[in-house]
């Protein structure tokens, strides 16, 4: 207990820890405070808030470890308690002691908060078992491990003696690190008219120091995945953990020998944070938030439309779907002709590695953009088509902890050339297949939703496209043995502030049913859209099939 | 006792201790040299701060018993000694208690007796900020004496102190002497450590020129130290080694030690009795 006394006392009694020491609680407070208001609004809000959290607990940890490490390393004091052996030990375990003190305040103060907000979100909300480990999970990565990277980003630190120059540091990582700091690239790429690709290189120089959730960036979130807890973000916040651990193993002689396990540790984070995965997050980094597909089509050099019927049909997909980081999906495709040419269309980020036949010849093939040609110069006779592609799209996502990949959109090859793309907007029009195409599906082990029934993990039957989604859904089934599949986690579905977000879905399902009822539709699957592929969607879909809600808009397909 | 075994340090690729051997038994031990001659490197080395040096450091106990470094009953004074201002003088002592892993019975007695022994019982409750910088010096001696230590070591303890301060640190260290300790005190003040030290280690450029008791250091320069006159200074200058510049009821005068290479034996000066400071000089010209 002394340890924490003298601790406490030195950080208590000393005016500038003092300073930051009640900084970080006030914000912490202040967080909490402005939770209560927009609690009862959505589901989505405790989390939210208790995300916004992690940039103040980085910075006002970082700046107060590197006090504190600076009045324990650089007074002499140091050298006097380090010449005996319990000192050694002890002067150690005093520092984590103290950050952890510290720390277990302000973690005790953040459990509070939580504990508040999820009773509050079960009295409000239809409780779900899954958000709430989501929770766990998303605060133990953004507020726990964030606040001990800004410890260890402190500490490091206290190795620069002069004080201006650790805080012009400091004041960097934590303008790099804010939503300020993609606000800035955002005003650079605005700026860029000749397109130099300064706005690129600036997004891509700060995608290095993505250490906050993609909250921080007040860009809207994607409920239905929730907050990304993957594997990512653990390796960008490891990478700069370990980048501070080698920095002190260099500067202590005593921990040298643990530089080169430390900086190894931090190579390989880096490689693998580099590896591209399929992000769901949002953030002010408009090369990989949900609006790539504007870019691609207003701005970039590269951009091909095309529109060319295709001369054969495709009749069966045989769809093995693989969903780890990324999308990889072996299509075999039942064709109506054997041609010398198959034109296709196939969503520009999914790479194709193999063409062949049904007997396995293979088959040459070019992907430009977002078509993709297949050449039998063999002269089989094709039946099948087995395309094998990997890849990720940032407006529809698959990865291990959710997917969105509706029937319309081209995740599977389409015939023909499709002019993909609203002109206008830049977002991708929904198309769909003949209604009669035969789909059989399988998928790796995870739970899905489909609009075809599933049985020993493969879905199939005939539809106009095949739709997967996994996360935080939920099926409502209707009279006349419709299903509603919606994300509950949507808050838009929160029309009157004044009522619960349970009674707020209630009357979306009573506006949904009456629709449904309204247009004679039964034994349908509908699925509420993701709002980032909705621009379009009601003028090429057709008015009467579209329920545009108060929660959102909704398309159908039979199942 | 204390065995250094050819103890030698390197800073990237200078070396800034020369191979060294050094076998320090009880007693008050002064380490000699002029700025950059390796003191501190040579206490860092010894206290454990520095542990990638070649060589050896082990201290033997009482009973004979050697232990490498780092030994719990050391007490360590480095150069720079502050900051923990936020702590009172008690807690700040305690502070230290704790680090020394000094069990909670026996740090209270052991606190006032080291706040006793360097005449700072009354300040207990001032916070260590507020002390003046020789109060300080003398709290950093205080730390020293806890737990025991069999080995205690200062570096440059009186740097920045008024010369009262100085004298008060000199009857500290003597008053605390006991017969089964071994003190290091680290400094280029020669009278800091003349009247106190049963032997003096000269060092210099990171080698350690001798080892002598105070008296041994004086002879080393007998018969060689001689006052002059201002005048006869130029006249004898590449012949001399000038010690200071003394005033005399005669005028102002020059205390000099002959080189060996002045073989003129009609040297115009006024022998006089050589000092642990000319002996010094003498040994590290």
């Amino acid at each position: 207990m002394r340890i924490f006394r003298d601790s406490a006392i030195l950080l208590i009694r000393s005016k500038i820890l003092l300073t930051f020491m009640i900084l970080l609680f006030g914000f912490v407070v202040w967080e909490v405070g402005s939770l209560y208001g927009k609690t009862k609004f959505a589901a989505t809000m405790p989390l939210r808030n208790a995300l916004t959290l992690s940039i103040y607990l980085f910075i006002m940890m970082m700046f107060l470890s590197y006090e504190y490490a600076r009045k324990l390393f650089h007074n002499g004091v140091s050298e006097a308690m380090l010449a005996t052996t319990a000192g050694r030990k002890r002067k150690n375990y005093k520092m984590v002691f103290c950050m952890m003190s510290i720390y277990s305040s302000v973690m005790s103060l953040l459990v509070g908060v939580l504990v508040i907000n999820e009773y509050l979100y079960y009295k409000i909300s239809d409780p779900n078992r899954e958000y709430v480990i989501h929770i766990i999970k998303n605060i133990f990565l953004n507020d726990f491990l964030i606040m001990e990277l800004g410890i260890v980003a402190g500490i490091a630190l206290a190795a620069i003696r002069k004080r201006m120059s650790a805080y012009a540091v400091m004041c960097f990582l934590s303008i790099a690190i804010s939503p300020y700091a993609s606000s800035m690239a955002y005003m650079i790429d605005l700026s860029d008219v000749r397109h130099t690709g300064a706005g690129r290189a600036a997004f891509k120089f700060l995608s290095y120091f993505y250490l906050m959730p993609g909250i921080m960036s007040k860009a809207m979130p994607r409920e239905e995945a929730g907050e990304s807890v993957l594997s990512y973000r653990f390796f960008i916040i490891g990478f700069w953990l370990f980048l501070f651990l080698s920095f002190i193993c260099l500067t202590r002689t005593r921990y040298k020998k643990y530089a080169v396990v430390s900086i190894i540790l931090c190579f390989a984070l880096f490689t693998a944070y580099t590896y591209p995965v399929s992000r769901m997050e949002q953030t002010l980094d408009i090369y990989l938030n949900g609006v790539p597909d504007q870019i691609y089509v207003l701005e970039s050099r590269d951009f091909i439309a095309k529109e060319k019927p295709a001369d054969y049909k495709i009749l069966e997909y045989d769809l093995n779907l693989s969903i780890k980081a990324n999308l990889s999906v072996t299509a075999d495709m039942k064709v109506s002709k054997s041609l010398e040419q198959y034109r296709m269309t196939l969503y520009r980020q999914y790479k194709v590695s193999e063409a062949v036949d049904q007997d396995g010849h293979k088959l040459e093939y070019m992907q430009n953009q977002d078509y993709l040609d297949v050449w039998n110069k063999g002269g089989y006779h094709i039946t099948n088509i087995i395309v094998k592609y990997k890849g990720s799209s940032s407006s529809g996502y698959a990865n291990y902890q959710g997917c969105y990949l509706p029937g319309y959109y081209p995740y599977y090859p389409r015939a023909g050339y499709i002019d993909l793309y609203d002109k206008e907007l830049g977002y991708i029009k929904p198309y769909f297949v003949d209604k009669n195409t035969y789909f059989r599906v399988k998928v790796n082990s995870g739970k899905y939703i489909s609009n075809l029934p599933e049985k020993h993990g493969i879905y199939q039957g005939r539809c106009d496209g095949f739709t997967l989604v996994s996360g935080f859904y939920k099926i409502k089934k209707f009279e006349n043995g419709n299903k509603l599949v919606y994300p509950y986690l949507n808050e838009f579905v929160i029309h009157d502030r004044k009522k619960s977000e349970k009674e707020c879905w209630q009357e979306t399902f009573d506006f949904v049913e009456e629709s449904l009822k309204k247009d004679n539709i039964k034994n349908s699957i509908i699925f509420s859209d993701n709002k980032i592929l909705t621009g379009n969607i009601k003028k090429a879909y057709g008015e009467k099939q579209i329920f545009v809600t108060s929660g959102g808009v909704f398309y159908y397909s039979d199942s | 006792m204390l065995i250094i075994n050819d103890l030698s340090k390197k800073f990237r690729k200078k070396e800034v201790l020369h191979p060294l051997d050094l076998t320090l038994d009880c007693g008050i031990y002064g380490l000699l040299g002029e700025n950059g001659a390796g003191k501190t490197t040579l206490l860092r080395c010894i206290a454990g701060l520095y542990s990638d040096y070649n060589g050896s450091v082990s201290f033997a106990d009482k009973a004979g018993k050697q232990t490498g470094m780092h030994y719990d009953k050391i007490g360590y004074l480095p150069q720079e000694f502050g900051g923990l201002g936020e702590l009172r003088v008690n807690e700040f002592l305690r502070y230290f208690a704790d680090m020394k892993a000094i069990d909670k019975k026996s740090a209270d007695e052991e606190i006032s007796r080291a706040l006793e022994s360097v005449n700072l019982t009354d300040k207990g409750k001032e916070r260590v900020m507020k002390l003046s910088g020789g109060m300080r010096r003398r709290l950093g001696i205080a730390q020293t004496l806890l737990g025991n230590p069999e080995l205690i070591m200062y570096d440059e303890p009186t740097t920045g102190l008024d010369p009262k301060e100085r004298l008060r640190f000199q009857n500290i260290i003597e008053e605390n002497r006991a017969s089964d300790v071994t003190v290091i005190i680290s400094t280029h003040i020669v009278s800091d450590i003349e009247c106190l030290c049963d032997e003096i280690i000269v060092m210099k450029e990171g080698h350690v020129l001798g080892m002598y008791t105070p008296v041994q250091l004086a002879e080393t320069a007998a018969g060689r130290v001689y006052e002059i006159a201002e005048a006869d200074y130029e006249k004898y200058k590449e012949y001399v080694l000038p010690v200071k510049k003394v005033q005399s009821a005669d005028g102002h005068k020059w205390r000099v030690i002959l080189e060996e290479h002045f073989k003129d034996k009609a040297f115009e000066g006024k022998k006089v009795d050589s000092t642990v400071e000319d002996g010094y000089l003498w040994v590290s010209r």
